[in-house]
């Protein structure tokens, strides 16, 4: 059962993958969060 | 298991299967115990060669009808068969009567396990073991498998040693086909291949091969009608149950290892592929504040709008990179890259914070003079960019400038390592699973792969 579902999950990842290499699609992108305005220094010289 | 019969079944596959002919009741011989006096009842007078007085223990030859008794114990022990004598019981599809049984141990460790001898006059003995609340059917064979180093290989399986050691007989009950005697030592080796085991006793005499198979408790406790009482819930893993787990894994490593290949051809080639290409790359000023000065701006931010530019590759990503000399400050930059033709746009800021100092006797630094964002899915078109830019300038008012770096169709790894890890969790989880079981399984052997040698 467990290997089934994980042949077809499998496949759909790679097909994913395959698809976001033609579509520009970028999964969870760190660098694509919006960022709020600074403040100024935050650590050393609040 | 002990001593040699010589009716194990051998399977011909072209012979048609026989219909189930009905066992005929034994034909029951009953005399007074030569020691006790007790009645003792021998149910194949043909086919016995010993029994034991179900009173005193004593054991009784049967081979000819002066039933001499040939051993007797001064300890008198009883242990309780969870079948009794004479149950009878359909399992592998074939009638079967329990005729005997035997408790052994091992003499390292004192583990001590059931043996229950089961009789068909058709198809001769097989034995029922139970070790820890497991049951294995046992047929002995006349093959005689090929012991390499720590394997026993039978019809071209591979079964690794498991236990080796010395068990003697530690109780005893019920007729046998040789003469039984409490105390009675053999030298055992059991190999294992879940949910077989191969498992050889010699005796200095003979060596005897069985084969067994593991089946579950219910399965006895249906075939031979038993309580849950006297069927004892299982401890453990037994050397040859069959892990659903392991057999899961070793479906599912092959298919991981097919499907991180293909993941990573497909990775290298969309690398190979991709074609780099920078669309937009310059200067962009702006003016710091005047310190203690009224803000220039009037509170808004400083605006600019780059020349257009072409972006040829439908449908690829777009990575902006701000590039920036800022010192002790910060820059915040919101940005809209827009489609001249149709006016579709794709927003994205980003800060830019970079702090730096002695203190204390020592240098210390906090953020960067870059960043980047990466836009998904950009269509081929000419586009430009909308910017607006505020900064946390603190010293005299000044011109400054960031570098603005567009690039079309970059490769990247994010997908990739997040398609690897996607793919991951199911064969790492079902591996911990079956690692699991194994450990357990192998916990009680001295054969351990799982036990460094150090």
């Amino acid at each position: 059962m467990t290997d089934k579902a994980y042949m077809i999950v499998g496949a759909a990842i790679c097909m994913f993958f395959f698809y976001s290499t033609q579509s520009g699609i970028t999964i969870l992108a760190w660098n694509a969060v919006s960022h709020t305005r600074p403040v100024g220094p935050g650590i050393h010289h609040k | 298991m002990a001593g040699s019969h010589d009716t194990p079944e051998i399977p011909n596959p072209f012979r048609k299967p026989k219909p189930e002919v009905k066992v005929p009741k034994g034909n029951v011989t009953t005399f007074s115990c030569g020691k006790c006096g007790g009645p003792v009842d021998v149910r194949y007078p043909g086919h016995s060669l010993s029994t034991v007085c179900p009173s005193c223990n004593s054991v009784i030859d049967t081979s000819n009808e002066s039933f001499a008794v040939i051993a007797t114990y001064y300890k008198q022990l009883t242990v309780h068969p969870r079948i009794e004598l004479g149950t009878r019981g359909e399992l592998m599809g074939k009638t079967w009567e329990v005729i005997g049984f035997v408790v052994r141990q091992d003499l390292a460790s004192s583990f001590k396990w059931e043996e229950y001898l089961l009789f068909n006059p058709f198809h001769g003995y097989r034995w029922l073991t139970c070790n820890n609340g497991h049951w294995n059917f046992v047929t002995m064979i006349k093959d005689r498998p090929d012991r390499v180093a720590s394997y026993a290989n039978l019809e071209g399986d591979k079964y690794k040693i498991f236990y080796q050691g010395k068990a003697s007989v530690f109780f005893v009950l019920g007729e046998f086909y040789w003469k039984v005697a409490v105390g009675e030592e053999v030298q055992m080796a059991d190999y294992i291949l879940p949910p077989y085991a191969l498992s050889v006793e010699e005796d200095g005499t003979q060596r005897v091969w069985s084969k067994s198979e593991y089946i579950t408790p219910n399965v006895i406790k249906d075939a031979f009608k038993v309580d849950d009482d006297s069927i004892a819930t299982p401890i453990g893993v037994a050397p040859n149950q069959p892990s659903a787990a392991t057999k899961t894994w070793n479906k599912v490593a092959p298919m991981w290892a097919l499907f991180l290949v293909i993941l990573t051809v497909l990775q290298i080639t969309h690398l190979f592929l991709t074609t780099h290409s920078v669309v937009y790359d310059q200067p962009i000023a702006y003016t710091t504040r005047q310190e203690g000065a009224i803000d220039p701006t009037g509170g808004k931010a400083e605006q600019f709008t780059t020349p257009e530019f072409v972006i040829t590759k439908n449908n690829s990503n777009v990575e902006v990179k701000i590039n920036t000399d800022l010192d002790n400050s910060w820059l915040y930059v919101y940005g809209e890259l827009v489609n001249s033709e149709t006016d579709e746009t794709f927003s994205f800021d980003r800060s830019i914070e970079y702090y730096h100092g002695y203190e204390g006797g020592e240098s210390w630094s906090e953020g960067g003079t870059s960043s980047t964002v990466l836009i998904d899915s950009v269509p081929a078109g000419t586009y430009f960019i909308n910017l607006e830019t505020d900064n946390g300038a603190t010293g005299p008012a000044n011109r400054h400038q960031y570098q603005l770096t567009l690039t079309s169709d970059i490769g990247t790894f994010g997908n990739y390592l997040w398609c690897f890890f996607f793919l991951s969790i199911i064969p790492i989880f079902v591996w911990f699973k079956s690692r699991a079981i194994e450990v357990a399984r192998w916990s009680d052997s001295d054969y351990s792969p799982y036990v460094s040698s150090s």
